[in-house]
């Protein structure tokens, strides 16, 4: 007793669509003496698939990970990061699925010394 | 039978001694060599003549792994040991060290003499070929 539209094929919603699981890279976060150093994972990339962009202290990375044979996922995380860094003197570097970035302290976040004159 | 202890065992009671390692070393330890036992990302897949084993290893060396195949199964160990610099500060500490045992069994037994194994940018893909008597017939038909 099976009514006419009981199967009935409607292609009007089917798009192709991947479902890409978004993540929290794991990260470490160090200080220097010179720098703040942010090392994460992030495994299966090329260093241009990813972006690093710093807006005022906002400092987002993100990536698309598309490794042949995994499920496809994307990386994305932010950070606040001191006022003063200066975005054109972050250093990037990616090796072994883990990138490393270098953000040079701004000059006025060091000690100073302060000369005393007596008198 | 090893393939006993499944992927499906592992997802219920973890790495056989887990606990121990992980009461010993947990995770708010502050030892410098804490480690615990990682269930990394990986798949197996079947891809007719070959097998392909995709394991994601984010931070690990060629050094830091071994691998060992036998004609049904193929073990994964490895072990990340991260190194901070020496001056550093550490304000925030995720990636933590960790240790990988996992082991897959194949479906059907594979050529161990035909094995690549290769390490890129954190991913490990492995190919097998399967033995002689499993390698895909095309039939004709007459």
């Amino acid at each position: 007793m099976m009514s006419e539209n009981m199967v009935k094929e409607d292609n009007t919603e089917m798009k192709p669509e991947v479902k890409v699981q978004t993540v929290f890279p794991q990260v470490d976060i160090l200080e220097l003496k010179d720098d703040f150093m942010v090392r994460a994972d992030l495994p299966g990339l090329e260093i241009e698939d990813i972006s690093v962009s710093l807006d005022r202290d906002m400092l987002t990375v993100e990536a698309q990970s598309d490794v042949e044979g995994l499920y496809p996922r994307a990386f994305a995380r932010k950070f606040r990061v001191m006022r003063g860094i200066d975005a054109e003197k972050i250093r990037a570097d990616y090796k072994d699925g883990v990138l490393t970035l270098m953000l040079a302290k701004p000059v006025e976040s060091k000690p100073q010394r302060i000369q005393i004159q007596s008198g | 039978m090893f393939t006993l202890w499944s992927d499906i065992d592992r997802a219920i009671f973890g790495y056989p001694f887990s606990n121990l390692l992980q009461n010993k070393y947990s995770a708010g330890s502050t030892e410098r060599n804490a480690c615990f036992v990682h269930n990394c990302r990986m798949n197996l897949s079947d891809k007719g003549e070959y097998f392909e084993f995709v394991a994601e290893l984010p931070g690990l060396k060629e050094d830091d792994l071994e691998l060992t195949v036998h004609a049904d199964r193929l073990t994964l160990s490895a072990k990340r040991n991260v190194v901070n610099p020496e001056d550093a500060t550490v304000l925030l500490s995720e990636r933590r060290n960790y240790e990988v045992h996992r082991s897959v069994a194949f479906p059907v037994n594979v050529d161990t003499n035909k094995v690549e194994a290769k390490l890129k940018n954190g991913i490990l893909r492995v190919t097998l070929q399967k033995s002689a008597e499993n390698q895909p017939r095309k039939i004709a038909i007459t």
